[in-house]
């Protein structure tokens, strides 16, 4: 396996409300273009700036490789940040440090424009960041808000209608409910005292897709660039083509790239999904934004699927 | 606190160095060592914790990534085991350097607990030596980090690569990373002279109990069990992060009273 060649890495703080910090990955030496915009990698949930599976390492290094400074931080609370000192909710105060974020990178390395990319509740700050600021280019986004179609549910209830098993299942916990005897396993998290077991304390809704189609638009008529993946862990989400279909009136054109994992866990544990994620980000974001070829990339290309791997390979 | 780089590309380490927040700063820095993979992402927390906690009673800590995980350099295939002692020991040095401390205590969670018996077993500085819940036995540790597992609606969390490499929860673990972790072993690893050593516990396990009450010669040894629920080797979809803090503070507490 080759690795990657990439720029070099530094570790810095920046913020005004809270000292944040992070990791720059600087673009690849001689391949840097003030006018390409930079990469920022926003927290999933309390996970630190790494990444599920370390994945924000491996993006970063493999778009420096290409020509894109990459910056993974800590929002204030998660990781090494501090907190903040003052009330802001999550929500709000997550769009005020992504964006404090490009003002350093703008300050630093003369960017202009910028790529938000994020999984989960990442995906849902890159998209309240890309309507408050116009310096947003493009997102990268995993497992962002999806919203149930006609489409959907004939996926979804055609093959179950046909399973004797699940009616036995749902008839058999509608009784256990009218009896009372019905235990949901989401009551088995760890307690105990002097554990803390820390969860985000970001709830995750979806906004009405109608507020959603209008940030849409926007982002179209800003020429906003769009890579939508879902993998097979967002239960709202079940095939490709399902966010154009939701969105039918939203004319986006070749601005969306939209692509399904339907075999990958949220998370992206499977080294295969890890692999092809990579390797269609890169190629996405050197043909969108004209870097240097995907081919430089070796560690990447070389093993990687050129369609969705359809299931995982258990462990010898 | 202070996030720096130390070592030399393309081999640097990521670390996060905090000073002392006590009136009286200790002669000894304590160097942690996190456990490895989704046990890395999920200790995280709690490492932070147990630093801010460790520098209110004086002492200069520095946490870092092995080379090939977290945010330093190299990737998870590069790795083995010689490299990340080597690390740690790099660690400790990197501590006496910034900090101009004398001494070294390490602390280690699972995994990290051989790394740190490792590279403190081939120093003369070491006054402590606290092994966290440790690996003690790298075949067992394998046989549970490989065990097959789910996510909640049913997809495989376990992969594997054509050349070997099996993916641990989203981490890759080499042929060769398995064969070195085959081959550890807690209990042969000696202590360095006059030095301390806590086995703390969060379960009561006999192969815990049994490293507690090892005789290790010229050292030191203590077990300590602080029952705390929770399970390093699990994920969930949230990253959800396990911090006990009883068994933290035990472990400040120990370094507290056996180091000046």
């Amino acid at each position: 396996m080759n690795v990657v060649q990439h720029g070099r890495e530094k570790a810095v703080r920046f913020g005004t409300s809270a000292s944040l910090v992070g990791v720059m990955t600087e673009a690849r030496a001689g391949t840097a273009d003030t006018d390409r915009p930079a990469v920022l990698f926003l927290n999933s949930g309390i996970l630190h700036r790494v990444g599920s599976c370390r994945m924000h390492v491996q993006l970063a290094r493999a778009l420096s490789a290409v020509g894109f400074h990459a910056l993974r931080f800590d929002y204030s609370g998660i990781g090494d940040s501090d907190q903040r000192r003052d009330s802001l909710s999550f929500e709000e105060s997550a769009v005020v440090e992504t964006r404090e974020a490009m003002d350093y990178l703008a300050k630093t390395k003369g960017v202009k424009k910028f790529i938000l990319m994020g999984l989960c509740s990442g995906a849902d700050m890159a998209h309240e960041t890309a309507v408050a600021d116009p310096r947003v280019t493009g997102l990268i986004m995993l497992d962002a808000w999806a919203y149930k179609t006609l489409a959907f549910q004939v996926r979804h209830y055609g093959p179950k209608l046909l399973e004797l098993d699940r009616w036995k299942n749902s008839i058999g916990i509608r009784w256990r409910k009218l009896r009372g005897t019905y235990v949901s396993h989401r009551s088995a998290l760890p307690r105990g005292d002097g554990v803390e077991y820390e969860v985000p304390k970001y709830v995750r809704v979806f906004p009405p897709r109608e507020r959603v189609a209008k940030d849409l638009r926007g982002f179209v008529e800003r020429g906003i660039a769009m890579h939508y993946i879902w993998t097979g862990g967002l239960v709202e989400y079940n095939h490709k083509g399902q966010h154009r279909g939701t969105f039918s009136h939203v004319k986006f054109g070749d601005l969306l790239v939209e692509d399904h994992v339907r075999d990958a866990d949220h998370i992206l544990t499977g080294l295969q999904h890890q692999r092809y994620v990579l390797h269609q980000v890169v190629a996405w974001a050197t043909r969108v934004f004209g870097a240097g070829t995907a081919s430089s990339v070796p560690a990447v290309d070389a093993a990687a699927p050129a369609q969705p791997p359809r299931a995982a390979v258990r462990t010898a | 606190m202070n996030p720096i780089y130390f070592g030399t590309a393309p081999r640097s380490l990521f670390g996060v160095y905090h000073p002392p927040k006590a009136a009286q700063a200790r002669a000894t820095g304590v160097v942690l060592c996190y456990p490895f993979g989704q046990e890395y992402m999920r200790a995280h927390r709690a490492f932070r914790q147990m630093a801010l906690l460790l520098t209110k009673a004086g002492f200069h800590v520095l946490r870092f990534d092995y080379f090939g995980t977290g945010d330093s350099s190299g990737e998870t295939h590069e790795v083995s085991l010689a490299q990340w002692v080597a690390d740690a020991g790099a660690a400790a040095d990197e501590l006496k350097e910034t900090a101009e401390v004398k001494r070294i205590a390490f602390v280690g969670l699972r995994l990290g607990a051989a790394v740190a018996a490792l590279a403190a077993s081939t120093r003369d500085d070491v006054d402590q030596v606290v092994l966290w819940d440790p690996a003690v036995r790298g075949a067992d540790y394998l046989a549970e980090i490989l065990e097959e597992r789910t996510d909640s609606v049913g997809n495989s969390r376990s992969s594997a690569l054509s050349d070997g490499t099996a993916g641990v929860m989203g981490f890759p673990v080499t042929a060769a990373l398995r064969s070195d972790l085959a081959a550890m072993d807690l209990a042969s690893i000696g202590a360095p002279a006059g030095s301390g050593r806590l086995v703390v516990a969060s379960h009561d396990r006999a192969e815990y109990r049994a490293l507690g009450q090892l005789k290790v010669e010229r050292a030191q040894v203590r077990y300590e069990l602080v029952p705390s629920e929770g399970n390093w080797n699990e994920v969930d979809d949230y990253g959800g992060a396990l911090i006990p803090v009883f068994l933290i503070q035990a472990i400040v507490a120990h370094l507290s009273q056996e180091i000046r």
